[in-house]
C-alpha cells in the first residue's frame, strides 16, 4: 500500500541528531552531499560510509528500515551501474562481451557512482528528513534564507507554503487511500486491465481528491485569516533557534572529517583515482 | 437462522515489525445473520472501521478467517473482487467519493462493474434511489451541486445499487441534522425489510444505535466487550461508561432518578420505554 513508503517520512526521537539544530542539519546534509561529489577513491568512499552509518547508529533508527526506503531508486541504482559499465574505457580490459569490452575503470565508475548515490539518497533521509519534523525542517530553512528577505525575496512565504505542502502529504496520502477504497467498495479494480483501463481506473479516485484538496486548501486559508495571518512582517516565532554546544561540536566533527576527506582525495595516493 | 457471514479468530497488525507495529484487532469472533441490523460501537481507534474494512476484503486479516456464505472471502483474487457487490460497504463521509457529473451515472458506476446491462443499471439506479430516498428530479443534476446529506444519499445508493445481501454502513449518520439520521435510517431500514438484507452500522450515536439495532456489539481496544441485545448492553451501563462510551441520553436521565432512589429497570435506553417505567412506579411523592 502507499502508505508503506517511508520515503521522507519523519520518525519521531529523541537521540542526538534528533535534538540538533535544523539550521545545522541543513548545512552539514549540503556539505555532505557536495563532499560525495567532489570526493574521489576508495578511502575517501569509506570515510564517507563509515560516518553516515555512525549518523545512522546514532539516529536509533533500524538500519533495515533506511534499506527498505532505497527501494525505490533500485532501478535508478541498476540502471546507473550498468550504463556506466558499458560505457567507461579506462583502464584493462577484464573480459569482452561480443565487441563491447568490459574494464576495470567502467566497474569502478559504477560502484563509486552506485555508492554515491546510496550515501547520497540515505544521508538525506537519515540527516534530514527522518529525524527533522517538517516543521522544523522549514522553520530552519526559513531561518537560513532570512538575508534573503533584504533583496525582498518573499523567505517567509515561501517557508509558509513548504510548510503546508510538507503538511499535506499525508493527508493527501490518507485521502487517496480512502477514496481508492470507497471506489473499491464499488467494484472498481486498480490491478488489472491493460494500461489504458488501468489510467481510465484512476479518474474516480483524482475526481473526489482533486476536489477534496481545493476544499481543504479554502478552508485553510479562511482559517488562517480569521486568525489574522498575513504573511512574515513583525511574526515572531513560538521556536527561536539557539545554537547549543551540541550543534556546535557536530559541525566541527563533521568539517574535520569533510575536510580530511577533501584533502585525501587529492593529495594522496591512497585510492584509485578515476 | 443460518449465519450469512461467519467472522472466525480474525486479527490485524497494521505496519506489522516497523516502529509503527499496532494491533487493531485481536481474535474476533462473529456471526452476521440476514435480515438483522447489528449496531457496533466503540471509542475511536477500539478497531470498528478495521473490522468492517475485513468484511468485504478491502483489508486482508494477520490472522483468521471470514467466511461468506460458507466460503472464505480471500480464497482468489475473483471471489474477493465479486465479493465486494455481495457485501457493500458505505465507507465514512461517503459523499466525498462521489466523482460522477450527474446523480445517475454516479448511482450507475458500482452496477456497471459489475458488468450488468444499461436496461438493469437503469432499473437498479431507480430502484436504490428510491430506498435512499432521493428525488428523481436530481438524478440528472450534478452531484457536486447538492446538500451535504443529499451527496451522502446519493453515495449511499451508488452502494445499494449492487443489491448487497450484507449492507454495511461506517458513521452514515455523522453530521447530519437529527431529522436527516432519522430520515437516513429508516430509508436504511427500508432496504433491509425490502431485501432481507443484513445490516452493520458502526456509530457512536447512542440513540440512534439504541433504537434501530436488533443485536449490539461494544468494542474495546480491538477487541469484543459486549454483545446481545440492546437490553442486554445497555444494562451494563457502568463497564459502558468505564470504556469511554456514553449512553443514550435518556439512560443517564433514568440512571439519575434511580440514584434519587426510585425504583427503575436497570435497561431503559429509549424515550417511550422510559416513559412506561416511570408510569409504571405509580408517580413520585412531592413533599
Amino acid at each position: 500500500m502507499i502508505k508503506d513508503v517511508s520515503l521522507g517520512q519523519y520518525f519521531p526521537g529523541n537521540s542526538v541528531i534528533h535534538r540538533l539544530d535544523p539550521r545545522i542539519k541543513i548545512i552539514l546534509t549540503m556539505t555532505f552531499i557536495v563532499v560525495l561529489f567532489i570526493c574521489r577513491g576508495f578511502i575517501p568512499y569509506a570515510i564517507m560510509t563509515v560516518f553516515l552509518f555512525s549518523v545512522i547508529f546514532a539516529t536509533k533508527i533500524n538500519i533495515r528500515l533506511i534499506f527498505k526506503s532505497l527501494k525505490p531508486i533500485l532501478i535508478l541504482l541498476i540502471f546507473t551501474a550498468v550504463l556506466n559499465i558499458f560505457y567507461t574505457k579506462s583502464g584493462t580490459v577484464l573480459f569482452s562481451i561480443g565487441t563491447i569490452d568490459i574494464t576495470t575503470g567502467g566497474v569502478l565508475t559504477a560502484v563509486f557512482m552506485t555508492v554515491r548515490i546510496v550515501l547520497l539518497v540515505a544521508g538525506t533521509f537519515v540527516m534530514l528528513t527522518y529525524t527533522t519534523s517538517p516543521i522544523m525542517l522549514t522553520d530552519g530553512l526559513e531561518s537560513l534564507l532570512s538575508p534573503l528577505k533584504k533583496i525582498k525575496f518573499p523567505v517567509h512565504e515561501l517557508s509558509m507554503m513548504m510548510s503546508i505542502a510538507l503538511r499535506f502529504i499525508p493527508t493527501l496520502i490518507e485521502e487517496t487511500e480512502k477514496i481508492m477504497s470507497a471506489q473499491k467498495s464499488r467494484g472498481a479494480s486498480f490491478e488489472t486491465g491493460s494500461l489504458i483501463q488501468r489510467a481510465k481506473a484512476l479518474v474516480p479516485v483524482l475526481v473526489p481528491l482533486f476536489i477534496n484538496a481545493f476544499r481543504r486548501a479554502e478552508d485553510l486559508a479562511l482559517a488562517m485569516e480569521c486568525r489574522c495571518y498575513r504573511g512574515g512582517e513583525n511574526r515572531v516565532r513560538m521556536r527561536v533557534f539557539k545554537l547549543s554546544s551540541l550543534d556546535i561540536s557536530a559541525l566541527c566533527i563533521s568539517i574535520i572529517i569533510f575536510t580530511s576527506v577533501i584533502i585525501i582525495s587529492y593529495t594522496s595516493s591512497f585510492g584509485v583515482v578515476i | 437462522m443460518n449465519a450469512i457471514m461467519s467472522i472466525r479468530g480474525l486479527s490485524h497488525v497494521y505496519s506489522p515489525k516497523t516502529p509503527f507495529e499496532c494491533s487493531a484487532i485481536n481474535n474476533i469472533d462473529l456471526d452476521i445473520y440476514p435480515g438483522e441490523t447489528l449496531g457496533i460501537i466503540g471509542h475511536t481507534g477500539s478497531g470498528k472501521s478495521t473490522l468492517i474494512s475485513h468484511l468485504n476484503g478491502l483489508i486482508k486479516p494477520s490472522s483468521g478467517e471470514i467466511l461468506y456464505d460458507g466460503e472464505n472471502i480471500f480464497k482468489s483474487k475473483e471471489f474477493t473482487h465479486s465479493i465486494r457487490f455481495k457485501v457493500g460497504l458505505v465507507l465514512q463521509y461517503p459523499e466525498y467519493q462521489l466523482f460522477e457529473e450527474t446523480v445517475y451515472k454516479d448511482i450507475a458506476y458500482g452496477p456497471s462493474n459489475m458488468g450488468l446491462s444499461d436496461d438493469e443499471i437503469e432499473q437498479r439506479v431507480y430502484e436504490s434511489a428510491e430506498f435512499a430516498g432521493i428525488d428523481k428530479s436530481l438524478l440528472l443534476s450534478s452531484p457536486f451541486e447538492l446538500s451535504g446529506g443529499q451527496k451522502r444519499r446519493v453515495a449511499i445508493a451508488g452502494i445499494i445499487a449492487m443489491r448487497p445481501k450484507v449492507l454495511i454502513l461506517d458513521e452514515p449518520t455523522a453530521g447530519l441534522d437529527p431529522v436527516g439520521r432519522e430520515d437516513l435510517l429508516y430509508h436504511i431500514k427500508k432496504y433491509r425489510d425490502a431485501t432481507g438484507a443484513a445490516v452493520i452500522i458502526v456509530t457512536h450515536s447512542m440513540e440512534d444505535i439504541a433504537r434501530h439495532a436488533d443485536k449490539l456489539l461494544v468494542m474495546n481496544g480491538g477487541e469484543i466487550m459486549l454483545y446481545g441485545t440492546p437490553d442486554e448492553v445497555f444494562s451494563h451501563s457502568e463497564e459502558l461508561l468505564n470504556a469511554g462510551l456514553d449512553l443514550p441520553q435518556i439512560t443517564h436521565i433514568i440512571k439519575a432518578l434511580k440514584a434519587r432512589g426510585i425504583s427503575l429497570p436497570d435497561s431503559v435506553y429509549t424515550v417511550s420505554q422510559a416513559v412506561d417505567a416511570i408510569l409504571s412506579t405509580g408517580g413520585v411523592d412531592h413533599d
